[in-house]
């Protein structure tokens, strides 16, 4: 109906498969090294629309803040590792240009 | 199954007194919108697919009552049960309860006074798309809002029949949504329980005389007039009166403001010197009948129009400014559909001159509050209620 299973193929995350909304499917995020592993997490709980929504008020700070939230606040499985790359590559592509970063 | 149709928006809805430039820049970065229809929802501009977040257009919201298919959706967590009514049921409990008890639908519609009334329920969040600097956060522009007429019983007549204990300190209130992931803080609010003893607090069932629709609460959600629309917690399915303060995660550490910002209701038990919860709504107002960029035919005469709240102290008055704010003249208030609903407001446009004229509408509570005219900037992005300045011309 309304909701399609993802196969998200991740055997670590396998009790908790995402269900998708219609439509989401279609938001198509900047290729980069880190976009499959941000797909990968980030589908998990919520569609990657958000991340071109935010864009306009988010630089490197912002987006550690945030996705540092996501894993503490939230629980989402993000490693170290991933952190890292995870914030290049949402610094990298999803990030105002003008905006300063915050003291 | 889904209607898409995409939307070029012209000028945003608004632009900000002296902040001409900026404005600008936000509404080019903004300048798409996709209108996308929920099942059972008329198309809405889709600010996120999941947790699903749309919001209401400026041209769905010209009519007193925001029709049902037409009011806006949020969402902070994507798992959202369709609720079976026959086996739904609200379960009223508590530490500072005497007992407890369960209720059908059924048993909630023939067990009490049914009562309705009209409230507006508006994000806490609303317009902070319009910010300045930009904040994080879902970008609203002024869609996350509505003016409904609810239908349900007291909270207070339901807390009443299992008890409440002198030392009950807050209500505690849980809906069948849920998020994916268990680790997930479910989205769970408290009231004090003074606002939730409060005889306009409702548990409603009935939206514009129609039961409420999915993506809005179904089958039966909190009512708190006044009160920002994070309290109004949707498909509701517990209650618990207890003598401390709660503590989880959407009440502890998300929608909280720094204190001493804003002049809003107490929320004692749950204040902290740094941050206080956001409560009620401060008084505002939204241009309906224009937006900036709007031409004007010259001696044609045109009316602006548009709706005027506040935390329920009621609208006093509603002025107009076409002098950059230097004078303010009273615009004509429609009828008062209740102190918790929006007040329309109408105000003749000057078109005897050709060139450009700039509009300032500024409400005024009954409690004294005003529409400031510089944004209260915060972190979250809640109560923006700047003074709006729509910039049309006449040709």
């Amino acid at each position: 109906m309304r909701r399609v299973p993802l196969a998200l193929g991740l055997v670590l995350h396998a009790a908790f498969v995402a269900e998708t909304y219609a439509g989401e499917q279609d938001v198509q995020l900047a290729q980069g090294t880190g976009h499959d592993l941000v797909v990968a997490r980030c589908v998990i709980c919520h569609s990657v629309d958000y991340l071109e929504m935010v864009a306009p008020a988010m630089n490197r700070g912002a987006w550690e803040k945030t996705v540092r939230k996501m894993i503490d606040a939230f629980g989402a499985p993000v490693s170290d590792a991933d952190l890292s790359q995870i914030l290049e590559y949402l610094s990298t592509n999803y990030s105002a240009p003008t905006l300063q970063e915050s003291p | 199954m889904i209607t898409r149709r995409e939307a070029v928006a012209g000028l945003a809805g608004s632009l900000l007194l002296g902040d001409l430039a900026v404005s600008k820049r936000t509404a080019a970065s903004t300048g798409r919108q996709e209108l996308i229809a929920l099942p059972g929802k008329a198309p809405l501009i889709k600010r996120t697919f999941r947790a699903p977040n749309y919001e209401t257009p400026l041209a769905d919201l010209q009519s007193a009552f925001t029709p049902n298919d037409k009011f806006f959706v949020r969402y902070h967590l994507a798992n959202i049960p369709e609720v079976d009514v026959r086996a739904w049921r609200l379960r009223v409990s508590g530490d500072s309860a005497n007992s407890s008890h369960e209720w059908s639908l059924d048993e909630l519609k023939r067990g009490f006074e049914t009562i309705s009334l009209a409230a507006v329920n508006q994000c806490s969040g609303n317009r902070r798309g319009l910010f300045t600097p930009r904040v994080p956060g879902v970008q609203w522009q002024n869609g996350a809002i509505g003016n409904a007429n609810w239908t349900g019983v007291r909270l207070r007549d339901v807390l009443n029949k299992v008890g409440v204990r002198a030392d009950a300190v807050e209500v505690v209130l849980d809906g069948a949504d849920t998020a994916v992931l268990p680790a997930t803080p479910d989205f769970v609010k408290s009231l004090p329980i003074g606002r939730a003893l409060d005889e306009n607090t409702l548990i409603a069932f009935g939206m514009n005389e129609r039961p409420l629709p999915h993506w809005n609460g179904a089958p039966a959600r909190l009512i708190v007039p006044g009160w920002t629309a994070t309290y109004w917690v949707k498909h509701l399915t517990e209650i618990r009166v207890v003598p401390r303060a709660f503590d989880g995660f959407w009440m502890r550490s998300a929608y909280r403001l720094p204190a001493n910002m804003f002049a809003t209701a107490r929320f004692p038990s749950q204040e902290r010197p740094d941050a206080v919860p956001i409560t009620d709504m401060v008084v505002n107002s939204l241009v309906t009948s224009h937006v900036s960029g709007d031409r004007l035919v010259r001696d044609r005469p045109v009316e602006l129009r548009g709706w005027a709240w506040d935390n329920g102290a009621g609208v006093a008055t509603v002025d107009v400014s076409v002098d950059a704010g230097r004078s303010w003249r009273p615009a004509t208030l429609d009828r008062d559909m209740g102190r918790f609903a929006w007040r329309g407001f109408r105000w003749p446009l000057d078109t005897r001159k050709a060139g450009p004229l700039s509009v300032s509408v500024r409400a005024t509570s009954r409690s004294g509050a005003v529409q400031p005219a510089a944004l209260i900037h915060n972190a979250s992005g809640y109560h923006h209620n700047m003074i709006q300045t729509v910039l049309l011309e006449v040709v």
